[in-house]
Parts: C-alpha cells; structure tokens; sequence
C-alpha cells in the first residue's frame, strides 16, 4: 500500500549504515586512523544510499522514489564537502545504472541539492545537537521537494497528494530521528571517555596525599638524623651510618615521587618500536646490584621480539617487576626471563623463585599502595606496571604459589614491522 | 631506617629525646624500635 513497507525498509538500511556504523567507529576511536574512519563512514553511506536506491518504492514506470537523499544529506553533513562530492557521485552512477526515467533526473536533483549541502556544511558540524537536528532536516526536506518539482514539472510526472505528504513526513521523521539519535550516543560515548580520565585524575588526587604522606616518613628521618649528626663528640663509624641511612630514606622518598610522577603522567607521544631483547638487557644491567646482594641467580632466554610501546614507561614496568621479583627472594633464588611468540603477540615470562602470595593478595595486586613488602614498599610499582602494560594493549597474568615462586606473564602484540629497525640496519653497515 | 644496628638505633632515640628532636621523628625511631622488638632492651636500659 503504496510503498508503505518499502519506506521502512529504506529507514532500516538507513539505521544500519548511518547510525550503527559511525557509533561502533565512534566506539573503537582508538583502533582506527582518521583516514580509516573517513573511508569506513564514506563507504557505509554509500552502501546507504545504494541498498535504498536498490529498494525502491516503486511509483510510475522508470521512476523510483527512496530515501537516498536522506542518507545524502547525513552522511554529507558529517563528513565534509570532499565526501559531499564522493557521495553524490555514487548516487548519480548508481542511479544511472538502474536506468529509467528517473536516471536523468537524478544529476539534477543532485547537483542543485550539493549546492545548498556545501553551503550548509560548516555551519552544521559548529552548530549544538538542537540545531543540527534542524539544518538537517531543513536540508533533507529541501531535497525532498527539489527532487518532487523535478519530477512534476520537468519530466511531467503526476503524484498523488497522499504519496508526496507521506513521503515528504518520512524524509523530515527519519533525518531528525537520525541525527538526534546518533548526537545522543555520540554524546554519552563522549561523556563516558571524559568520565575515564576523570576516573584517572580522581586516582591521582586520591594518591597525591597519600604519596606526601609516604614521603614525609624519609624526610622526618632524613631530618632527624642530620640533627643527631650535628653532635660534635659523634665517632666517625656512627656519622657515616647515620649519613648512609639519610641517603636510603632520601632514595626511598625519591622513588616514590618518581613512580607517582609516572602514573600522573597524562598519556604522552613518544611511541615506536621497541626491540624486547635490548630493553631485558638494560633492565637486568640496572637490576644485577639488587640480585648480586640478595644472591639471585639471573637467567635469560629472550629474543628479538619487535613491540610498540614508549621505551621509558617499558623499561620502568620490567624493572618494576623485576624489582618485585628479587625483592620476594631475600635469601638466594632464580629470576628467569623468557620470551615467546604465540600467533601475533609476544609473551615474555618473568618467574621467581620466591615466597610466592596467597589467593587474596594476588587478587589485590596492583591496588594502589597494597603491597607484600611492609614498609619496604611503596605499593605504587605493580599499579604503574600493570597501567603501563595496558597501555601498550597488553596482557598481564599472574601465578602464583606460595614459597614456589610467582610468575608473571606478559602478553603484548607484537608490531607490524615495515623494514628493519634502524639501529639494526646501521649495526650491519657497521658491519 | 631498618639498615641501622640495634645499638645505634637505641642510641639514637636516647639522643633524639636528649636533643628535644621532633616529635615525628621520635615516634618514628620508637615504632623501628617495637618492629624489632627491642622495646624490653628500651626498659632494662632505662633501668
């Protein structure tokens, strides 16, 4: 009855690519470039436009009526006037493709329709969700009756009264719904990004007090044995005690700001690829003191894996680790580093030999500032380090049994890599 | 401050206290000092 079923059909197609598609892209922001994003909202409109062209409400013979414009004028408005023209192309090919009457009639409607959509364009992405609702429809409307005048009065087709009032309520009904309905999720996913960061920076202002609280401890000490210090009748070996454990306690307060810095650090730019055989070389160069005093045996099995990530936050989540690792072997051990490749990740393990954790603390782990350490730990390095590994998309497993050991097994994908490295290629020039 | 010997660490908050040091710093010494349990040593030695 005329044409009712096949105008729903147009809207589902139209929910389908203009509204479901720009919110999953919106959804996984991160995992898409701009290009990427652009192309996958040009092609989804323009799938858009061509399944209403291809379901058509069939009128008088050669003539078809859809909701084509509509999908014209959204995809358009929201992205920009080089898809304006890439989209009214495809329209115009397609259409001329099916044939018919209306096939001729199409570049016309069209091209006076990029006129007001281009004019209209900057305005619309400025405007707050009320008024791009009414630019829209506004535009969609317009298009709606350009594309009626044009059949009427140029290719002398007659309508009924019914069929154009109803197919002119559906264009202006489906552009508001749409535009409405997409602003409403765009806003809440928007909401929902700015409630993380928040979330971050209420953990950072949560710990901030708490790391004065952990600092002032040193420096009370510091304090105090600089004054004890200050007795003139004080033996030389007592000073130079005194002198070793301020430096300690100012070591232990240094730590402790250096790894809240880290974590309060907002997300910076410095990623490339980072070749996982140099950065365990590194931090075992920075850990061997700590595994010499506590006579832990180091052993390694790690090949050149390539990953993406920042080379400082990396190389503090190793030592953190690490670190953890030695610091659970008081008394001789082994810490083993291993490196595997499963499909396209990298799985580097890192196992001790140590006291191990129960059940509860390992459901703990990484809280901020619980740790197995007593007042030897800041509980702050297994956060940073788990928040580091999850920033570079990894995974982070942990076994544990007591007075076994612990192991934790990292799972980061590895990276796509173009050509070799630089300083590899520079090695075999050297070479 | 758990690297300093037992004995100086006595030492230390007999002087800390001696010196009128603060107060923070005295509560710090004696809480190192029940960690180790020396807090009988503190008595006998007050003794």
């Amino acid at each position: 009855m005329y044409g009712i079923q096949e105008l729903l059909i147009n809207f589902l197609f139209l929910i389908i690519f203009l509204l479901f598609t720009p919110i999953i892209l919106e959804l996984h922001f991160n995992k898409f470039s701009n290009r990427k994003r652009l192309w996958t909202y040009n092609i989804s409109t323009s799938l858009a436009i061509i399944s209403c062209i291809l379901f058509p409400i069939p009128v008088i013979d050669g003539y078809i009526f859809d909701l084509r414009l509509v999908a014209l004028t959204i995809g358009g408005l929201y992205a920009g006037i080089p898809s304006i023209l890439l989209l009214s192309g495809v329209t115009v090919i397609f259409r001329f493709f099916v044939g018919g009457l209306g096939a001729t009639a199409t570049p016309i409607v069209v091209v006076v329709f990029i006129v007001l959509l281009i004019t209209m364009s900057n305005r619309f992405m400025k405007s707050p969700r009320n008024k791009k609702v009414l630019i829209g429809t506004a535009l969609s409307l317009s298009a709606a009756i350009i594309a009626l005048v044009n059949s009427t009065i140029i290719f002398g087709q007659t309508f009924s009264v019914f069929f154009s009032f109803f197919y002119i309520i559906i264009t202006i009904c489906a552009t508001a719904l749409l535009i409405y309905l997409y602003e409403f999720f765009h806003e809440s996913i928007l909401i929902k990004k700015q409630l993380l960061k928040a979330e971050k920076m209420e953990i950072v202002s949560h710990l901030a007090s708490s790391v004065v609280h952990e600092v002032k401890n040193p420096l009370t000490v510091v304090k105090g044995f600089i004054q004890l210090m200050l007795q003139d009748d004080l033996p030389h070996s007592k000073r130079k005690e005194y002198l070793k454990i301020a430096l300690l306690e100012v070591k232990r307060a240094d730590e402790i700001i250096s790894d809240y810095l880290l974590f309060a650090k907002p997300n910076s730019e410095n990623e490339k690829i980072l070749n996982t055989k140099e950065a365990v070389q590194r931090t075992l160069q920075l850990i061997y003191p700590l595994a010499s005093m506590n006579n832990v045996e180091l052993e390694t099995k790690v090949e050149d894996f390539y990953i993406r990530g920042e080379e400082q936050l990396f190389q503090q989540c190793l030592l953190n680790i690490t670190k953890n690792c030695i610091e659970a072997m008081p008394n001789a051990g082994k810490l083993r580093i291993e490196t595997q490749r499963i499909n396209n990740d990298l799985l580097l393990m890192i196992s001790d030999s140590g006291e191990g954790m129960t059940k509860e603390q390992l459901s703990r782990l990484g809280e901020p500032y619980f740790t197995t350490k007593g007042r030897k730990g800041t509980g702050l390095g297994m956060m940073v380090a788990i928040n580091i590994i999850k920033s570079m998309n990894g995974k982070l497993n942990v076994k544990s049994e007591i007075s076994q050991g612990t192991s934790f097994n990292i799972r980061i994908p590895l990276a796509v890599l173009d050509s070799p490295p630089k300083n590899e290629q520079d090695k075999r020039s050297v070479l | 401050m758990e690297h300093l010997s037992d004995d100086l660490l006595l030492e230390s908050y007999y002087k800390a206290n001696e010196l009128k040091l603060s107060p923070e710093f005295i509560r710090l010494i004696e809480r190192e000092i029940q960690r180790r349990s020396l807090a009988h040593e503190l008595i006998y030695l007050a003794n």
